[in-house]
């Protein structure tokens, strides 16, 4: 037992070789403040946790027997004040919603390089840092923003999430599982939430809805993240090239003259029954186009290995639209642009 | 396939984020580089072109005619651009950021481009 050791982190992965890499690297970089506890099967995890008092637990979501997901949640109900953290060798939207839901803090892709441990132990010493608070908290690296407005969405709260660095820099107000306003710096709306959604880093709490000074978002929650996606894509790509970032203390960035109407919207499930539609001309055809597009990326994915389908984006002659499937439901907008852009 | 296609498609291979791209000419044919053969083979590059004309001709049945479109998977994007004049293009790219700026790079030059002359 290290007598100097502040944290007691515990890990469980049935990769044996992992976990002898975790416990020398991260025992050396914690300078000796991590008691590490590796744990190959989740009843071993289980027999450490009876013995020790676990700050953190790391946990892989490929375990045979009891899946990390699975082991994850049940840790949440025994071990509520725990803070988890779920690692995997290929992360997707899917898993991560999963683990989300499970009650992880924390979800991180497996590194492959050293620097990439190095990256991990930075996160893990920051989720080891945070301090209890009632509510939900985060912190906006692999564990995204979007996930946590989805769901809030999905389970229909009401909330409002505040990102904030050492001060409350943007709040996003949810209610009923609607987006109903955003402000940040000197913006509020759209703009808001898709500056906000493209911050860097940070970290955010859910904290007890109240209703906003005004209401600046409408429209269907599904919509107003895709676009903000879509945002955030442009956003990195151009900041790339010309240096261009969100100052996180202020949410500056340059003006967007451009404005977007909504033409179309459907949301279905994948089996075309219809949960909302607004302005779509002849909703059968849409929905089975949508099908076709989750066939016709199946079939791409299988001819090159890109990961989970997230969406098809269309630069339409005076517009855009979005088509995606996720969770067993098909989405499609369409807008046009309507001022300041070509 | 001319000369101009066949330079400007060989001369982008080593743009960032760049796993391949390839180009169709109105008759079918087509030419494809890849950045690295060992994780994309020009073959499969090909086979992605192909399947891109089949979706775009389904799009265009059901009143979809977009000027570009962009398939976004987890760990890259799949890019296509069509000129009035029917030469279509597809790039394959990574995801990081360099990546996505790389195809709207790739799209201007494309759409600029006069390939069938």
């Amino acid at each position: 037992m290290n007598n100097q050791a502040q944290h007691q982190v515990l890990f469980v992965d049935d990769d044996g070789d992992f976990l002898k890499t975790v416990g020398d690297l991260f025992g050396t970089l914690s300078g000796g403040s991590w008691q590490i506890h590796l744990a190959p099967t989740t009843d071993r995890a289980l027999e450490i946790l009876k013995e020790v008092s676990v700050d953190l637990v790391v946990v892989d979501i490929k375990m045979p027997v009891l899946d990390g997901v699975q082991f994850v949640g049940m840790l949440q109900r025994r071990y509520p004040k725990m803070k988890r953290a779920m690692l995997t060798a290929f992360a997707d939207e899917e898993k991560r919603t999963a683990s989300l839901a499970s009650g992880a803090d924390l979800f991180i892709e497996k590194p492959r390089t050293p620097d990439g441990l190095k990256s991990v132990f930075a996160m893990l010493g920051e989720l080891l840092q945070w301090e209890s608070r009632d509510g939900f908290q985060g912190v906006l690296r692999r564990v995204g923003l979007s996930d946590v407005i989805q769901m809030e969405c999905l389970a229909r709260n009401s909330s409002i999430l505040e990102i904030y660095n050492q001060h409350v820099i943007g709040r996003v107000y949810i209610e009923d599982g609607q987006l109903i306003h955003a402000a940040g710096g000197d913006l509020t709306g759209e703009q808001a939430l898709q500056k906000l959604l493209s911050l860097p880093g940070g970290s955010f709490e859910l904290a007890q809805f109240e209703a906003p000074p005004k209401q600046t978002l409408s429209g269907p929650w599904e919509f107003l993240l895709m676009e903000a996606a879509r945002v955030r894509d442009e956003m990195a790509a151009n900041g790339a090239a010309a240096g261009l970032e969100v100052d996180p203390q202020t949410l500056s960035a340059p003006a967007d003259t451009s404005a977007s109407r909504l033409e179309e919207t459907l949301i279905c499930f994948s089996s075309g029954e219809l949960l909302y539609e607004a302005q779509c001309a002849d909703v059968a055809a849409r929905a089975g186009w949508l099908q076709s597009v989750v066939d016709q990326a199946g079939q791409l994915g299988g001819i090159l290995p890109l990961g989970n389908f997230e969406r098809l984006e269309l630069a339409l002659p005076g517009g855009r639209a979005v088509a995606l499937a996720r969770g067993g439901r098909l989405v499609f907008v369409r807008v046009s642009h309507t001022l300041g852009d070509a | 396939m001319n000369d101009l296609a066949s330079k400007w498609i060989a001369d982008r291979s080593a743009l960032p984020g760049m796993i391949g791209c390839g180009v169709s000419e109105p008759g079918g044919n087509c030419l494809c580089q890849s950045a690295n053969e060992l994780i994309c083979p020009s073959g499969k590059l090909e086979q992605i072109l192909h399947q891109i004309v089949g979706a775009k001709t389904r799009l265009a049945a059901d009143g979809v005619s977009p000027l570009w479109q962009t398939w976004v998977f987890a760990h890259g994007k799949i890019r296509s651009a069509t000129r009035p004049d029917g030469w279509i293009m597809v790039a394959v790219v990574n995801e990081e950021p360099a990546g996505a700026k790389t195809l709207d790079t790739l799209t201007t030059e494309f759409l600029a481009l006069a390939p069938g002359n």
